[in-house]
């Protein structure tokens, strides 16, 4: 199922080398051309009517006059909600996985588990949200439902890069605060997750990330109210649901671009965060 | 609880009949023997004798984080550690009865804050406290001289020798009344190696010390008495210095005099 | 005491994935099935009229449309995922690896809103004036290449592992028999990775299966068995999302149903690509080779 362009038996295998690297060089540059054009395109037509008014001013007549300022905060309380409910249950499945357990049945289970919910996608997310929260429990269009939909969706990144973080903590710092009379839980809080803390956080960050991209999850659950947000229970549109309506729904082209190119920032400051305090861990311990 | 309340226990540490088995395999045969309150005590002998697992078990590290299974009794100042259990009791014993281990192994923060760990989970929080015990384990372990100026400098950039020390003082600030010494000097210089020395002779009016070493010199240096183990069986124990002249078993002569192992 | 408490309330966090997957089921099980058993499962998986308004429900032409995209983004995909993997993993230096890795992650940071926009602004415009290509542009042919392109880092992370987890002695022992370096990824690497591989590809046919907003934006979203790829298509996650909005009654109760449909591909996709990651591990296990036996039955 899997092969690679076999090449004619004509040519020399040396040269058969060189062709191929050739083409699989072309191929990986070609994939990383694609994302900066992407990321290129949106901020040169958007970054031009990207500022300080349009972050800071409410959306007028729909979003097609003044900013986009509500829909940042509803952005923040929403991912503020996933990831304060996500971390600590995240982290202690990562604990109890790390740190308490052995491989065996319950370990496969916790696994499977975690896996699978990694690959629900973010429709079903949206529509359970949305029969769950917004429904069932009666918590309407709010902050809360979308926010507790993102936590679980962000919940399987948080308990993989978490466990994995503190996996990368050497044995012995868990003997020699043992040694010194600390008991297991304190030898965790005190010395283990310490130094697992940027790791862990890398993982959060990445829950951060998604949470701001996601689409699909929200909409169905935080609904696409623009006005700002007073409580928990308020509806509120983020900026991805923001930037979906005012694109499909052509109100403003420029509005569009400029959204896209906040979102675009943002999303790249998110990264390059993750991935440097994650450089900063594995070189802690390599 | 502790060796001073009152009967005067010569006895410190009564080992009887210990075997220790990690899944199911035998680590240690059936053992006996006592280690005296306030004197060095060295067991020594080759990789794989069981020494290492022998001195993990006295602090219960071998079973909580090793997975062995210990069976037989283990009696300090007359109390029972086999029949231990749980994470608050363990660490409990853990205080009385400190661990250095073979290789330095400084946490990730400063040089007062190494020392101050230990006190600080017992519950010592003022500050007046923990700098005055900072203080006497640093200089019980001959290093406050070197490091008095910069106590907060990382512990992990000292040397590997000082580290080492370190972590000696690390474990004396708990005031533990038994210091176990796992190879301490297998990877320092013969400085730090002779300063540790120095420290254990000072301190064994009021430690008990047991020291595995694979040094037969070191024992033969520092030791009041000796164990020997071979291939998971106490072979011997006694005084150091009939150990080292006159043992009574065939192999621990060769072994001192470097016949194997 | 307090240690046992608190390993009981580690142990729940660590059972909460599992559960919340279980209330996932649930509620999306509880909302669709009143209809499917109303209307009978085959007036859904075999129906090719989708007309909600006079209660018909066939959800034969999504599922053509999810097929479609998702063979079309793995057409893309996969030639592609491979080629960055085998150049990150086996070829590049050191230092442009260290550059590639990130910046090829950062392709699945980008939310798919912005993906489907591009595809709106750029692709749809050029299939459509393409003389050799055509039709409105909003095509089963767009959502592919924008499908394509999303999955990328699914497929790279996951065959990047299974080739790193190739064991170095395979490679040597390949270029000790005179083998060019080439030959020993063809030859060696690649198939001691497959398993790996196999599993990336179907994550990635999960992810294409899955996403949604992207394609909306390009797809077209006409509900019909397209006969060209230059044609529209919805697919089952578009149908949902398009509808839940204004759906009510027994209208929602199917758009559930597609919910139950696209749920059960997922979840077989995923089981397949655990099954695939397993074996890989398995089989290094009994040869005795300590990368892959890490897992401990």
């Amino acid at each position: 199922m899997i092969t690679l362009p076999r090449l004619p038996r004509l040519l020399h295998p040396r040269h058969a080398q060189v062709v191929a690297k050739a083409v699989l060089w072309a191929m990986t540059l070609a994939t990383v051309g694609v994302l900066f054009y992407i990321i290129y395109f949106v901020l040169r037509r958007g970054l031009g009517h990207v500022g300080w008014d349009f972050l800071t001013e409410m959306p007028r007549r729909s979003g097609s006059v003044g900013g986009i300022f509500s829909t940042i905060v509803g952005t923040l309380y929403v991912t503020g909600v996933g990831v304060v409910v996500a971390t600590p249950i995240g982290l202690g499945a990562a604990i109890y996985l790390a740190e308490y357990t052995r491989e065996g049945r319950l370990t496969r289970i916790v696994r499977f588990g975690a896996e699978s919910l990694a690959g629900v996608p973010s429709i079903i997310f949206g529509l359970f949200g949305f029969a769950f929260f917004v429904t069932y429990l009666r918590f309407g269009w709010s902050i809360l439902s979308g926010g507790l939909t993102l936590a679980f969706m962000i919940l399987p990144t948080i308990i993989r890069t978490s466990e994995e973080a503190l996996r990368a903590v050497p044995q012995s710092y868990r003997e020699v605060a043992l040694s010194l009379g600390a008991s297991k839980w304190q030898a965790i809080v005190r010395v283990v997750m310490p130094a697992a803390a940027p790791g862990i956080l890398t993982g959060i960050i990445l829950g951060v990330g998604r949470s701001v991209s996601e689409t699909a999850a929200v909409i169905f659950t935080s609904g696409v109210s623009l006005k700002m947000p007073h409580s928990l229970f308020d509806s509120t549109r983020t900026m991805s649901v923001h930037f979906y309506t005012l694109t499909m729904e052509s109100i403003s082209e420029p509005k569009a671009y400029a959204t896209a190119a906040v979102l675009v920032i943002t999303i790249l400051l998110i990264n390059v965060a993750a991935y440097t305090l994650m450089n900063r861990f594995t070189r802690k311990f390599r | 609880m502790s060796g001073d309340s009152g009967t005067y226990a010569l006895v410190k540490i009564a080992a009887k009949d210990v075997e220790i088995r990690y899944r199911g395999k035998v680590a240690l045969k059936p053992a006996t023997f006592d280690i005296r309150s306030s004197t060095i005590h060295s067991i020594i002998g080759p990789a794989g004798s069981g020494k290492t697992s022998f001195l993990r078990s006295l602090n219960l590290m071998s079973l909580e984080l090793d997975g062995a299974a210990i069976k037989g009794s283990i009696k300090v100042d007359d109390d029972e550690i086999l029949t231990i259990r749980g994470a608050e009791k363990m660490a409990k014993l853990r205080r009385r009865i400190g661990i250095v281990f073979a290789t330095p192994q400084p946490l990730p923060r400063s040089i007062y804050e190494n020392i101050a760990f230990g006190p600080r989970i017992a519950g010592t929080r003022k500050k007046a406290d923990l700098d005055a015990l900072v203080e006497e384990s640093l200089r019980s372990a001959h290093m406050w001289d070197e490091v008095k100026d910069r106590l907060d400098l990382m512990g992990t950039s000292l040397s590997g020798g000082q580290q080492q020390r370190l972590c000696l003082a690390r474990t004396l600030a708990l005031k533990p009344d038994i210091v176990l010494l796992d190879e301490p000097c297998s990877a320092l210089d013969p400085i730090s190696t002779y300063k540790i020395e120095q420290s254990m002779q000072e301190l064994k009016g009021n430690i008990t010390f047991v020291l595995v070493t694979n040094n037969t010199k070191q024992a033969a240096r520092v030791a009041d008495r000796t164990a020997f183990f071979l291939m998971g069986e106490l072979v011997e124990d006694g005084p150091t210095a009939k150990i080292f002249t006159r043992p009574n078993d065939q192999r621990t002569g060769d072994y001192i005099e470097g016949r194997f192992g | 005491m307090k240690d046992r408490v608190i390993e009981k309330a580690l142990l729940l966090a660590a059972l909460s994935a599992i559960g919340i997957l279980a209330l996932i089921t649930i509620f999306i099980f509880r909302e669709g099935l009143p209809v499917v058993f109303s209307k009978g499962p085959g007036e859904f998986l075999t129906g090719t009229v989708w007309q909600p308004s006079r209660g018909h429900y066939g959800l034969v032409p999504m599922i053509v449309g999810s097929a479609i995209v998702t063979f079309g983004a793995l057409i893309i995909g996969v030639p592609l995922g491979l080629a960055c993997a085998v150049v990150l993993a086996e070829m590049a230096p050191p230092r442009a690896r260290k550059i590639l890795k990130p910046t090829i992650e950062l392709l699945a940071g980008i939310p798919s809103v912005v993906y489907g926009f591009i595809g709106m602004m750029i692709l749809v415009p050029w299939i459509r004036n393409n003389p050799a290509l055509g039709g409105t542009g909003s095509s089963a042919l767009a959502a592919s290449i924008i499908l394509g392109i999303m999955i990328l880092p699914t497929i790279i992370g996951i065959s990047i592992d299974a080739i790193e987890a190739v064991p170095r002695s395979y490679r040597e022992g390949s270029r000790a028999l005179g083998a060019t370096e080439w030959q020993t990824i063809t030859g060696v690497v690649i198939p001691a990775a497959r398993s790996g591989i196999v599993a990336g590809v179907i994550l990635g046919m999960g992810r294409a299966v899955g996403e949604t907003m992207a394609v909306i934006m390009v797809a077209g979203n006409s509900v019909q068995i397209p006969d060209s790829i230059l044609k529209p298509v919805r697919t089952l996650t578009a149908n949902i999302a398009l509808e839940m909005s204004y759906a009510s009654g027994q209208h929602e109760q199917a758009l559930f149903a597609t919910a139950i449909v696209l749920f059960i591909i997922i979840m077989l996709l995923n089981s397949l690509a655990g099954l695939a990651r397993r074996k890989k591990k398995r089989k290094r296990k009994l040869k005795g080779d300590p990368a892959g036996g890490v897992e401990v039955a």
